[in-house]
C-alpha cells in the first residue's frame, strides 16, 4: 500500500488488511509437508530395499547352508575336524557371515567361524539324533539364522548353524543421510523461494480485493484505493484503472460545473444559495411552468410552503387570476415574452403591494422557443408606496403652506402700497404681518432644509452656551400675539432663574417653535397652552402642555416620523408639513435628550423635551429673571 | 408580559413591555411568527421596553431570526439595551440580528 499519501481521507481501507502473509504461510506450511512426505518417501524406500537385500541374504545364506552340510558330514565321517573349523572360518569370512558353527543336537559346537566359542574339542563316537538348539543367546536381538541338518553316517545328526551379517540401518549410512539432508535444504529452499513467490504474486491481488472491499463500502477516494506501484503489473494497471475512472468522475463534474456555470454562473449551487438571501422572490419555472425553484422570500411573498412549491404547476401558488394570466401569456403562449403585474395581498391594514414580474428564459439552441421555461421576480412594494404616498402629500401639504405665506405677504405689500401710504396704523399691521409670515416661511424652509440634513445624516450641532431665558423671551414675544389672536391663554410658568446649557440655540429654538407652534395649532379657541420647566440633577424638562385635541395611544410614537400626520379629521383641516415632530426629536437626540409625550383624545397633549442638564461648572446664575407666569 | 403591535406605515412594530423570559418567550415567538406572516416579513421588533432576556428569551429571539432569514431578511431589533446587546455578543448570537437606534430607522430601512 502506498504510505506517501499525506491526508487522512482512508478511513474505510485502514480497516482491512493489506499484504499479509496468510497466503503465503499456507504455501509454506504445504512445501514442508511435501519435503516431509518426500522425506518419508524416501525413508521407506531405503527401508523396503534393505528389506529385499535382507531376504536376498538369507535366501544366499540357506543355498550356502544346503551346500556347506554335506561337505560338513563328510569331514566328521573322515574325523578330520580340523579341516571342519577351517571351512567353517573360511566359509564365514568368504560370505562375510555374522556366524558360521556346526552343533552337536546337544548344543555342543563342534566348529565355529569365532574359535572362543567350540565346546567341543574331541569328536564323541556317537551322539544323540536331532536337532540343535539356536546358536544365539535367549533375549539378544540378532539376524535369523539358517540351519541345516545333517545325518552323519554311524553318528548322529550335525546341524550347520549359519547366521548372515546384520543390515546396517538406514540412518548408518552416511550417503543415506546425506542425500537425505541434501534434499531436504534443497526443499525447504525450493518452499522458501515459493513463499517468496507466491507473495509477490498474491500481494496486489490481495491489495486489490481490499480496494474493492473498501470501494463497496463507500470509499471513492482515488488516493485511498490507489495501491503500490511497486507491487507489479497487476499493481499498475489496477492503478491505471482506478486512474481512468478518477479522470472520468473529474470530468463529469467538469461538465457539470461548466453546464452549470455556463456563461458566467457560479456552481456549486451557490446562485441558489445567493438567491435564498434575497429579500425579493425568485421563481424559476420550467416549459411547462412547472416550479422548478423558489426562493424562501418567494414562499413568504406567496403565502407557501418552499418544499409545497417546489415540483408543482406555478398556478397552484398563485392567487391572483392575473398574475396567472401573465405566466400562462409568458410560458405557454408565447404572447409576451416580458410581463409586469402590480397586485394587492391581504385584508385591512394588512393589505400588501406586491409587484410581479415574469421574463421568459432564454431556452437551448437546439429547444423549442417556449422550452426554456421562465423567472417570476416577486417585489414588496407596500413600504415605498405608503412612503411615496407621504411624499406626495408632504409636496401637496408643503406647497399648499409655502403659498399661504407668501400670499398673504403679498396681499399686505399691496395692500400697503395702495392705501398705507397715509396710514400709519394700516402700514404697521401690514408690515407686522409681512414679517409675521416671513419668519413663518423662513422655518418652514428651515424645516425642509433640516429633513435634508437629516435624511442625508449631515446634521450637525453648533454648540454654544444658550441662554434659556433670552430664548423663553423670544418665544413669548412671538406666541403671545398669536395666541391672544386665537384666544388662547398662553403661560410661560418658569423658575425665576433659568439655567444657561450647552447647545446649538438655533436648533433648540427650533424644537421649541415646533412643540408650543402645535400646542397652539391644534388647541381650540378658550384653551390653555402652559410651558413649563423643570431643573433635575442631569436633566432639563421642559414641559409643553395643552388641552387641546389630544392624540390616541396608537398614534403617539408614529407623529414623530417624517411626513405623518394624525388620522384624526380635526388634524386634516389645519395644514402641516408632518416634519416638525419628527426635526424636534432628531434635534433632541442630537442634544443627547429626546421628546416624550402624554396625551389623552379631547383632554389635550404634554409634550416633554428633555435636555442634558449644565455642567456643574455652568452656574446657573448667568441668567438674569426670567419672564415668568407671563399670560395672554 | 404584554405585547404591543403597532403599524408604521407597511411595517409591523412588535413591542413586548417587560423582560423576555420562560413562558413569555412561546408567546412572543407566535405572536412575532404571526406579525411576519400577515405583513411579510416587514416586522420590526422594538426592545426599547425589553430590559433583559433569559435562555427562552435568547432561543425564541433566534427562532424569530431564523424564521425570517428563511424568507430572505434579517431580524431588525431596535432601542436594545446595553445588557441585551452584551448578552447577545457573549452568547455570539448578534450576528444574526440587524440593529438600529429606533423603529423609524428600523422602518425605513425597508425603503
Amino acid at each position: 500500500m502506498d504510505q506517501t499519501r499525506s491526508s487522512p481521507p482512508v478511513p474505510v481501507l485502514a480497516r482491512v488488511s493489506r499484504g499479509g502473509w496468510s497466503v503465503e504461510l499456507l504455501g509454506l506450511a504445504c512445501a514442508l509437508l511435501t519435503i516431509a512426505a518426500a522425506v518419508a518417501a524416501g525413508v521407506w524406500a531405503s527401508h523396503s530395499t534393505q528389506r529385499l537385500a535382507a531376504q536376498q541374504q538369507r535366501s544366499a545364506v540357506s543355498t550356502l547352508a544346503r551346500s556347506l552340510a554335506p561337505a560338513c558330514a563328510a569331514l566328521v565321517e573322515q574325523n578330520e575336524i580340523s579341516k571342519l573349523r577351517v571351512l567353517i572360518g573360511e566359509v564365514a569370512q568368504a560370505s562375510e557371515l555374522q556366524d558360521a558353527a556346526v552343533l552337536l543336537p546337544d548344543g555342543g559346537v563342534l566348529a565355529h567361524s569365532d574359535p572362543r566359542r567350540i565346546t567341543v574339542a574331541e569328536l564323541p563316537e556317537r551322539w544323540p539324533e536331532g536337532r540343535a538348539p539356536s546358536l544365539s543367546s535367549a533375549g539378544a536381538a540378532s539376524q535369523p539364522e539358517v540351519r541345516q541338518v545333517v545325518k552323519v553316517a554311524g553318528r548322529g545328526d550335525l546341524t550347520v548353524v549359519l547366521t548372515a551379517a546384520p543390515t546396517p540401518p538406514v540412518w548408518s549410512n552416511p550417503e543415506t543421510v546425506t542425500g537425505l539432508a541434501i534434499i531436504g535444504v534443497i526443499g525447504l529452499g525450493l518452499g522458501l523461494l515459493l513463499v517468496q513467490r507466491t507473495h509477490v504474486v498474491v500481494r496486489p491481488l490481495r491489495a486489490i480485493q481490499d480496494a474493492l472491499r473498501a470501494a463497496s463500502a463507500g470509499e471513492t477516494d482515488a488516493g485511498s484505493l490507489t495501491i503500490s506501484p511497486r507491487w507489479g503489473a497487476e499493481a499498475a494497471a489496477w492503478n491505471a484503472l482506478i486512474a481512468g475512472r478518477e479522470q472520468l468522475r473529474a470530468r463529469e463534474l467538469d461538465e457539470q460545473a461548466e453546464r452549470a456555470a455556463a456563461p458566467g454562473r457560479p456552481a456549486d449551487g451557490l446562485l441558489d444559495r445567493s438567491c435564498d438571501v434575497l429579500s425579493h422572490g425568485i421563481v424559476v419555472v420550467d416549459g411547462a411552468t412547472t416550479v422548478r425553484y423558489a426562493n424562501g422570500a418567494a414562499a413568504v411573498l406567496l403565502g407557501r410552503k418552499r418544499a409545497e412549491m417546489v415540483g408543482r404547476p406555478l398556478q397552484e401558488s398563485l392567487s391572483n387570476d392575473e398574475v396567472a394570466a401573465l405566466v400562462n401569456q409568458v410560458v405557454r403562449d408565447g404572447s409576451r415574452r416580458r410581463g409586469s403585474v402590480e397586485a394587492e395581498q391581504g385584508t385591512g391594514d394588512e393589505r400588501s403591494i406586491v409587484r410581479y414580474t415574469c421574463s421568459r428564459v432564454t431556452p437551448e439552441p437546439d429547444e423549442g422557443p417556449l422550452s426554456g421555461g421562465a423567472i417570476l421576480l416577486i417585489e414588496d412594494l407596500t413600504q415605498q408606496r405608503i412612503a411615496d404616498r407621504a411624499r406626495e402629500m408632504f409636496v401637496t401639504s408643503a406647497t399648499h403652506e409655502l403659498r399661504t405665506p407668501l400670499t398673504n405677504i403679498r396681499l399686505y405689500v399691496e395692500t400697503m402700497l395702495e392705501d398705507g401710504e397715509n396710514d400709519p396704523v394700516l402700514r404697521g399691521k401690514c408690515i407686522n404681518v409681512i414679517n409675521t409670515e416671513a419668519r413663518r416661511l423662513e422655518r418652514m424652509v428651515s424645516d425642509m432644509l433640516s429633513v435634508a440634513e437629516i435624511e442625508a445624516g449631515s446634521m450637525k450641532l453648533h454648540e454654544d452656551d444658550v441662554r434659556l431665558d433670552a430664548l423663553f423671551e423670544e418665544l413669548d414675544s412671538d406666541y403671545q400675539a398669536a395666541a391672544r389672536e386665537k384666544e388662547i391663554t398662553f403661560t410661560l410658568d418658569l423658575p425665576p432663574k433659568l439655567p444657561v446649557i450647552r447647545g446649538d440655540r438655533d436648533k433648540i429654538a427650533m424644537a421649541l417653535h415646533n412643540l408650543i407652534g402645535n400646542a397652539l395649532k391644534y388647541t381650540p379657541a378658550g384653551g390653555n397652552v402652559t410651558v413649563s420647566l423643570e431643573e433635575r440633577e442631569a436633566t432639563i424638562l421642559i414641559r409643553v402642555k395643552d388641552d387641546g385635541i389630544g392624540i390616541g395611544p396608537e398614534e403617539q410614537e408614529r407623529i414623530f416620523d417624517k411626513f405623518y400626520r394624525a388620522k384624526d379629521k380635526r388634524v386634516g383641516r389645519i395644514t402641516g408639513t408632518g416634519l416638525g415632530l419628527s426635526l424636534a426629536r432628531e434635534v433632541a437626540r442630537l442634544h443627547g435628550g429626546d421628546i416624550t409625550v402624554e396625551s389623552q383624545v379631547d383632554h389635550g397633549s404634554t409634550f416633554t423635551l428633555v435636555l442634558p442638564a449644565p455642567a456643574a461648572a455652568a452656574p446657573a446664575a448667568a441668567g438674569g429673571p426670567a419672564p415668568a407666569a407671563k399670560a395672554a | 408580559m404584554e405585547i404591543r403591535e403597532q403599524r408604521h406605515g407597511a411595517v409591523t412594530v412588535v413591542k413586548p413591555i417587560g423582560p423576555l423570559i420562560q413562558g413569555d418567550a412561546q408567546v412572543f415567538l407566535q405572536r412575532f411568527n404571526a406579525a411576519v406572516a400577515r405583513s411579510l416579513g416587514r416586522v420590526v421588533l422594538d426592545a426599547t421596553a425589553m430590559p433583559f432576556v433569559d435562555s427562552h428569551g435568547l432561543e425564541a429571539l433566534v427562532d424569530a431570526a431564523e424564521q425570517l432569514d428563511e424568507g430572505g431578511q434579517g431580524l431588525r431589533l431596535c432601542g436594545a439595551s446595553e445588557t441585551l446587546r452584551e448578552v447577545l455578543e457573549l452568547t455570539e448570537l448578534a450576528s444574526l440580528f440587524e440593529y438600529y437606534q429606533d423603529v423609524q430607522d428600523a422602518t425605513r430601512s425597508f425603503l
